[in-house]
């Protein structure tokens, strides 16, 4: 089977398998792609996969279209469209062989950066691919100026080494030369090779899993319910799209720095275009691409306006191939949502994604409720690198941290939670502190800090590191230290990220600009802590939806009762007179309150 | 070895803007020699892009040597 031309309109045909065994089938490949990742948890080396989940894994049917996903991290999920069948194509299916593994983590070729290492095994029955197995993972190191990759880079060649197509097993061997180059070029070769090992693994897992189906109806039926089940979520997705009235909505944000350029901010345009059941997501009108890494790849904003699109839908609709299909992408090369070589990416497609989903749900929000005001817009990327003294060997950390999201029109922002890009969850501090040199002294959500309104947005967590060792060093690649999270539909903006150091025995936070002389708040690499300093990381809380004269004032009660907000916001902001004696709520009181208030707007 | 090309080698589709590694539809427009990545890109450019952009629809993709 050869690779298919991308499908304009396919959503006509009739869906030829029995709609019980479809179901069935749908589902096998969907169980499957979840053990894939069971099995990475399980046999990878690095907390990156084993606790935060930043990986991918999929099935992908015999034309290179996406037949399964799994509810992993939708920054990978949706930079795979355009990387599969590019990668398949570009080492040519008919040089592939049973056994053999592709390796690639081109960031210009469709991948979303230089981390994410992508791995496709091809599945052949009888002579012919009828499958393809893959794995996207987020590796922690991947060598270059900083560890873990993320911090002030200005080209790809300081992110680290970039692999193009290339068989990294041939006939179920390891290449052992592509091995060598990779783990001679990282900081962590053992982790390294064990968790390239982990990806390469789940991907037998899933050989056999699809083996099993072929086997059991045979080839003709699987192939057939492949291409149903994307006529499904095709058809599924035109029918959402239809539902969206026809026009053009505009929207733009900003991304506050790149880390190399001081204060100078870098715009994102948009324009939602909806013609009947299609949607172009057209980004001309962006700024040309940064010198720092916060430049998207093409991968990256592809996936950004799947992302985003998805966010709208209020149907249950599988992902796969055929929700994408509908989707039409357009962006000018050389700009900062599809970055030129060399420009460096690796910021993009963790940190500026989010920003791009928000402002592509702001246009959104000009004709549908179901948007939502702008998350935290972070993912805290924080690198540590260094060597650990009980161990005499070097270590590499990428440290990820939930923000709070921003409010919707019927509910508010969630706490702490990582940015619409990832499902990751943050490494428990038990794990972190054991694994590496420095203690957690607090972790706690940020209370008094969020973007009112009536449904207000999240808030975001405190935390501070103490250092157990010299020499730890510190790279971040992180935002909203001056830019905030946009409030919506009258709601408030959220508050910015904190990101500060303190040396051994002072008491005054110092944020690194003033402290070491770099560039940007929040994207900067070189600063190195000793023992018993320490580092203070606030992550932002989402904007606000709504006035906040219209919150439910029993909602304004229980967040002075939780200490989230004061009784002296509630009353400022929300128009909300809580008792100082018995801490009720004086209903009364709050009416006529918030009828001064309301005066006062007009 | 056979003959390496790097990424700036490569063309991009003229609508969407992605890297071709693999050669595209080749086709002709605004009087010079692009290529597009699938049918949909095709359509698109001559329905919205160019339409809407003009000579501009072009900017940032680079000829095709």
């Amino acid at each position: 089977m050869s690779l298919a031309e991308p499908t304009t309109r396919s959503g006509d045909q009739e869906i030829a398998t029995d709609p019980f065994l479809l179901e069935i089938i749908r589902n096998h490949l969907i169980t499957t792609c979840r053990e894939m990742g069971i099995a990475m948890m399980r046999t990878s080396y690095s907390p990156m996969f084993n606790e935060a989940l930043d990986f991918t894994c999929l099935v992908f049917d015999g034309k290179g279209e996406m037949a399964a996903q799994a509810p992993y991290c939708p920054a990978q999920i949706g930079s795979t469209v355009h990387l599969i069948p590019s990668t398949i194509g570009e080492i040519g299916p008919e040089n592939l062989n049973p056994g053999d593994v592709v390796f690639t983590n081109d960031p210009y070729r469709g991948d979303a950066h230089l981390p994410e290492f992508c791995v496709i095994k091809p599945y052949f029955h009888e002579g012919e691919i009828l499958a393809y197995s893959v794995n996207i993972a987020h590796m922690t190191d991947v060598g270059g100026m900083v560890p873990a990759a993320f911090g002030d880079t200005r080209n790809t060649w300081q992110e680290g080494i970039r692999f193009p197509p290339l068989k990294i097993y041939r006939e179920d061997e390891e290449v052992e030369e592509i091995f060598r180059i990779l783990i001679s070029n990282v900081r962590t070769p053992k982790h390294s090779y064990g968790d390239m090992k982990a990806m390469i693994g789940s991907l037998y897992l899933a050989e056999r899993r699809v083996d099993e189906l072929v086997q059991r109806y045979g080839a003709a039926t699987f192939t057939q319910a492949c291409e149903d089940i994307k006529l499904v979520s095709e058809r599924l997705m035109r029918a959402e799209i239809a539902s969206w009235p026809d026009g053009e909505y505009e929207a733009e944000g900003l991304i506050e720095d790149d880390g190399v350029v001081p204060d100078r901010p870098w715009k994102i345009k948009v324009t939602v275009v909806i013609r009947g059941d299609e949607l172009i997501v057209d980004f001309t009108g962006s700024d040309p691409q940064c010198m720092g890494a916060a430049n998207q790849t093409f991968g990256t904003t592809a996936s950004a306006a799947y992302n985003g699109a998805l966010h709208m839908c209020r149907s249950e609709i599988p992902y796969n191939h055929g929700c994408y299909r509908p989707i039409a992408i357009v962006t000018e090369p050389g700009t900062f949502v599809n970055a030129n070589y060399p420009g460096s990416t690796v910021g993009g497609n963790s940190d500026t994604h989010p920003t791009t989903v928000d402002i592509i749900l702001r246009a959104f929000s000009q004709f549908s409720e179901e948007s939502s005001a702008a998350d935290g817009g972070t993912c805290g990327c924080i690198g540590f690198g260094g060597e650990d003294p009980r161990t005499s060997e070097a270590y590499a950390h990428l440290h990820l941290e939930g923000v709070g999201w921003g409010g919707r029109d019927k509910h508010d922002g969630n706490d702490v939670q990582f940015v619409k890009n990832g499902n990751c969850p943050n490494t428990p501090v038990e794990v972190a502190e054991t694994r590496y040199p420095w203690l957690n002294m607090e972790y706690q959500l940020e209370p008094y800090a969020v973007g009112h309104g009536r449904h207000r947005g999240g808030f975001g967590s405190r935390r501070v590191f103490r250092f157990l060792t010299d020499g730890v060093n510190i790279a971040s690649h992180t935002n909203r230290h001056r830019a905030r999270a946009w409030g919506l539909e009258g709601g408030q903006d959220g508050t910015n990220t904190v990101i500060a150091f303190r040396r051994k025995g002072e008491t005054d936070w110092v944020r690194a600009r003033e402290a070491f002389g770099v560039q940007s708040y929040g994207k900067f690499s070189g600063i190195t802590m000793n023992t018993g300093d320490e580092m203070l990381f606030v992550t932002p809380s989402g904007g606000g939806y709504g006035d906040p004269l219209e919150r439910d004032p029993e909602l304004v009660l229980e967040d002075c009762g939780l200490e989230l907000i004061t009784t002296a916001v509630a009353q400022d902001v929300y128009g909300v007179v809580v008792d100082p004696e018995n801490g009720a709520l004086d209903r009364a009181a709050t009416d006529e309150l918030r009828a001064e208030k309301r005066q006062g707007q007009r | 070895m056979t003959v390496y090309r790097e990424v700036n080698e490569m063309p991009k589709c003229a609508s969407c803007g992605k890297l071709l590694p693999v050669d595209g539809i080749r086709a002709e427009r605004l009087g010079r020699p692009v290529q597009f990545c699938s049918d949909q890109c095709v359509r698109i450019f001559d329905t919205y892009k160019q339409p809407k952009y003009g000579d501009a629809a072009l900017a940032g993709i680079p000829e095709i040597a």
